[in-house]
């Protein structure tokens, strides 16, 4: 298993470049324990960061039931950290408040 | 005064047993260092003949001019041709010199 | 030997007139008469002409002239057909030198005549001072082998030994399995046309049987590939087979009484188990096999082979039931050595191990997820009207499941796409459709890439309403381990939605990798892998070649292919590896020469050789072996003692050419640069401009070299010792260099060079060393001209006189 090298205790805003590896190809939203729970999946927060639309992104109802299990981040074949930019993206709305 | 090497530069004859340097040297003064690099084991034998400087491939090897030719600062370059050398010499006050001798190696 | 006095013949052409319109002609005719060595020298309007040759041939016989310099302007066509029109006096194709005016700007420049009647004069000396040095050669022949030597009998290699067969070339096929046929043998259906692969395989097959030309070594690897082009010795360990091949005649009587079960997997037939455990795949048992059976993974040759190790002890029933008395259970593995002309190597592929990606689907962990290998092997025993041994049962199917981009275009596995499986799960589902119509498919998918016709079968499995393709991967769950279906929910990221499927069967397309077998050989032999770790030479120019000269790739080896490609690459590269089975290699006489007098044995040419083709003679001097050698003059660039010469392309000719510039055509304040050009690329681009009506710069010497990386500093340090104010050294862009890395050797070597001048008191930008493509005959002259204003600026190298 690869090692996730990403700090957790980062909370700098999320960069649009950071998704552009996405291929869209649906592997987080498999391998996510909660993904059809809510309206959103994972790989459509995504999809909304990549469209430039980080406020639709920062407002998803994913966001509130992702559980930062890094399984999404595990799986991504292109690298992505998606459980990093989950959780920056919840914390990015509470700072809203 | 001794050769001085420039261990960034110098490639140790990429690590061959006999480095150019070593091949060259009349007094057999440089060998290889245990990282890879030459450098001169006895520098108050050598006698500054600067076969060493000419061959280096690299252009790692510097001679520093003894004392009585010229103080600290003062430089002689050789750079090799097919059958010339042609030697800059620049001075403490930053004069510059420089000549071109044929070699008969041919 | 007695020294001869060169004697040159000098003639210059004005074809157009535009030579003579720009500068005096009869005043250079009459100065270069006086250039040392020259006898003779005219002015020409035809060369051409019966009667003009004839004149010239006539001067070569009486021995008037020795050699010629060709002024004006000469196409390489032209260049040979003067070549050969003189070779009818006897004079030596190598004899001649080239002096291109026009590429100089001679006639082409507006400036005044003047200088360009000064640089003309001073290109005919250096031209002259070329000439005085060339020595009449001869192509070297080298007796050669004519055989060839075959690394893997996959289909690729198969069709490789076909080739040199129908060319009458003797043949070593080394197979490391017990019979031919690689990983076709256990495919189900060939696409598009789902014709059976095993039919394919005895086409190919017919020009092999009962050939006494074919040596087929099974169970073989090689162990060591030494020498050059034309006289390979290959080193090959040989495995016993326990079986005399002359005397089976493959009754089967042996395997009715062997006692042994061993299982067969889905994917591999290999004969060797710690290989497949070392795979970590094989999980699917579909048959067993007698520890004594048929050659696999394809019954050629035709003889019985034993797995001595699932032998129990003391077991030798076979032996007694053998009617012909051809197993011998006491055989030992032995080694041979093997003569080679030209070594191809069709090693072929490996699956990716499907327990290595992390999102494995729950391969290994749930029996009714399998790879596609496997899924052939069902396929084929379903077409043969045969069910599986274990779970699950064939019969029963109703949905199944297919993934693609298992472990292929992953970042964290292979980068690159495997490129077959896509259009591989199209024919599986057709095929299983075929066979059961009632089963639903579902094909869960990032991109379908089926390429050229096999868009068709994609379009007609899209119509199809029984098979649903979803853009998204699934998760694979099952209520218990052993349980008959499997739960995939994926996300069709189209539509956002959960789609959730119960499988029977989960086929995963696992990706192509360089086999075990293609590494080993990779390394005995000393090649490179690319960055996707396969065999390769230039992915574009030469792609089935390798850097080892006479040693050829093909088929699954070079990249992932599908069979039709794979053919085609093995056809290429049995094509390429025919001009080493002549039973002579002719080798071009312009092959370095190392000095023996100067050499240091710096062993720094050893080193750097791209091709490694140096050894060491009994002396301990370095010395190039000829066979591999392509003559790009790396070593000649590299020897610190300036050792090593290309012939009729020394050291002492540059140094001599150089040497007659010492007095500048230009006034003191204009500089004069220096280019080597590399001749691939750079003197291309150079030509090009001049076709093209673009304006060189009158301030530049163009000097030819096979490849940047044979500029020697010796030589530049000569050019600036006399006063040239720049050198430029153009070669290739980095990673396109014909010679592998002559352009970065050089940039390293100028830069040492550059460090140098710093200490010198000289400018360093005087040696630069730039990337030109040959379409960049635009950027060139900008670079030239931006190059002189730069040089402008620094003012006069402090050598000029």
């Amino acid at each position: 298993m690869t090692e996730l090298t990403h700090s957790t205790s980062d909370s700098s805003p999320v960069n649009r470049e950071e998704t552009a590896p996405c291929v869209q190809c649906g592997y987080c939203s498999a391998y996510c324990e909660v993904a059809f729970l809510a309206a959103d999946t994972p790989r459509k927060v995504l999809r909304f960061l990549q469209r430039n639309d980080p406020d639709r992104a920062a407002t998803s109802s994913f966001l509130m039931l992702c559980k930062q299990c890094q399984t999404c981040s595990l799986t991504c074949p292109q690298g992505v950290d998606v459980a990093g930019i989950m959780r920056r993206l919840v914390r990015s709305r509470f700072l809203h408040y | 005064m001794a050769p001085k090497v420039d261990f960034s530069k110098c490639d140790g004859c990429k690590a061959q047993d006999e480095p150019l340097c070593e091949q060259v040297c009349p007094g057999n003064l440089m060998t290889l260092g245990e990282n890879g690099k030459a450098y001169c084991r006895e520098t108050s034998d050598c006698w500054d003949c600067m076969s060493c400087t000419k061959i280096c491939p690299v252009g790692a090897i510097e001679t520093r001019m003894p004392f009585q030719l010229g103080y600290h600062g003062a430089k002689l370059i050789p750079m090799m041709g097919t059958n010339t050398i042609t030697w800059t010499c620049i001075d403490i006050n930053g004069k510059v010199e420089r000549f071109r001798c044929k070699t008969r190696t041919d | 030997m007695e020294k001869k006095i060169p004697k040159i013949g000098l003639y210059l052409c004005d074809a157009g007139g535009k030579i003579g319109a720009a500068i005096d002609l009869p005043g250079l005719i009459e100065k270069c008469g006086k250039t040392k060595g020259v006898e003779y020298c005219e002015l020409v309007t035809d060369p051409w002409s019966e009667d003009f040759l004839s004149r010239v041939r006539a001067r070569i016989k009486t021995g008037e002239i020795d050699r010629l310099v060709w002024g004006g302007r000469f196409t390489a066509r032209q260049q040979d057909m003067l070549k050969k029109k003189l070779a009818e006096a006897d004079l030596n194709s190598h004899l001649h030198a080239w002096c291109d005016l026009e590429l100089h700007g001679i006639g082409q420049s507006t400036e005044e005549s003047g200088v360009q009647q000064k640089k003309a004069l001073s290109l005919i000396k250096m031209a002259a001072a070329h000439a005085r040095f060339l020595q009449p050669l001869e192509p070297l022949a080298i007796p050669a082998t004519d055989a060839a030597v075959v690394v893997g009998a996959g289909i690729a290699g198969l069709h490789v030994a076909a080739s040199f067969l129908e060319r009458g070339k003797p043949v070593h096929l080394i197979e490391q399995q017990s019979g031919v046929g690689g990983k076709v043998a256990l495919l189900s259906r060939f696409y598009p046309l789902h014709c059976d692969p095993h039919c394919g395989l005895e086409y190919v097959l017919k020009s092999l049987r009962g050939s006494d030309k074919l040596t087929l070594h099974t169970l073989s690897k090689p162990t060591a590939v030494e020498g050059a082009a034309g006289n390979f010795s290959v080193t090959v360990q040989t495995e016993p087979r326990y079986v005399d091949e002359n005397r089976c005649n493959g009754c089967g009587q042996c395997a009715e009484v062997c006692p042994v079960d061993i299982p067969i997997f889905g994917d591999s037939v290999q004969d060797e188990p710690p290989y497949q455990q070392e795979k970590g795949i094989g999980s699917l048992v579909i048959d067993t096999r007698k520890a004594i059976h048929p050659s696999l993974p394809y019954g050629f040759p035709e003889s019985y082979v034993v797995e001595r190790h699932a032998c129990p002890e003391g077991c030798a029933k076979c032996e007694g039931v053998c009617p012909t008395n051809a197993i011998e259970l006491n055989q030992v593995s032995r080694e041979q050595n093997l003569k080679a002309g030209a070594v191809v190597a069709t090693t072929g592929w490996d699956p990716y191990p499907l327990s290595k990606v992390n999102t494995n689907f729950g391969y290994g962990v749930y029996q009714n997820v399998i790879g596609n290998l496997e899924m052939e092997q069902l396929l084929s025993r379903m077409s043969r009207g045969l069910d599986n041994l274990a779970a699950p049962p064939l019969a029963k199917l109703k949905t199944v499941g297919f993934v693609q981009c298992v472990g292929s275009r992953n970042n964290l596995h292979l980068s690159y796409c495997s490129s077959v499986c896509c259009s591989a799960t199209i024919k599986q589902i057709q095929q299983l459709k075929s066979l059961q119509p009632d089963v639903t498919c579902v094909v869960y998918y990032q991109d379908m890439r089926c390429n050229g016709f096999e868009e068709d079968m994609y379009q007609a499995a899209m119509a199809s309403e029984d098979i649903l393709f979803v853009r998204g991967f699934p998760k694979i769950t099952s209520s218990e381990p052993d349980s008959s279906q499997v739960t995939a929910i994926a996300e069709d990221t189209f539509s956002g939605k959960p789609i959730k499927k119960d499988l029977d069967l989960l086929v995963l397309a696992g990706g192509m990798q360089l086999s075990q077998a293609g590494s080993e050989f990779a390394e005995i032999s000393g090649l490179p892998l690319n960055d996707s770790n396969f065999l390769t030479g230039h992915y574009q120019c030469y792609p089935e070649e390798s850097q080892r000269t006479g040693i050829l790739s093909g088929g699954c080896a070079r990249g992932p292919m599908n069979v039709s490609q794979s053919i085609d690459s093995a056809n290429r590269a049995a094509l390429k590896a025919l001009n080493f089975l002549d039973g002579s290699i002719s080798i071009n006489p312009t092959f370095p020469i190392v000095d023996k007098t100067k050499c240091d044995e710096c062993k720094r040419c050893v080193e750097e050789c791209p091709f490694a083709c140096y050894h060491y003679d009994e002396k301990g001097f370095p010395e190039p072996d000829l066979g591999k050698c392509r003559q790009c003059g790396n070593c000649m660039g590299t020897c610190p003692v300036a050792a090593i010469s290309l012939n009729n392309f020394t050291i002492k000719q540059l140094a001599a050419q150089i040497g007659v510039l010492e007095n500048s055509f230009l006034d003191y304040e204009d500089p004069v640069i220096l280019a080597f050009l590399c001749e691939n690329d750079a003197y291309l681009a150079a030509r090009a401009a001049v076709d093209s009506g673009l304006l060189l710069p009158l301030n530049v010497i163009y000097v030819k070299v096979p490849c940047a990386g044979a500029v020697n500093n010796a030589v530049v340090a000569d050019a600036l010792a006399l006063g040239i104010d720049g050198i430029l050294i153009a070669g290739c862009s980095d990673g396109q260099c014909h010679y592998v890395n002559g352009n970065r050797l050089v940039q390293k070597r100028s830069g040492d060079l550059r460090e140098k001048l710093t200490t010198m008191m000289i400018e360093p930008e005087r040696v630069r060393s730039e990337s030109v493509e040959i379409q960049d005959s635009a950027r060139l002259v900008r670079i030239l001209e931006a190059y002189i204003e730069d040089l402008k600026e620094l003012g006069p190298n402090p050598f000029k006189v």
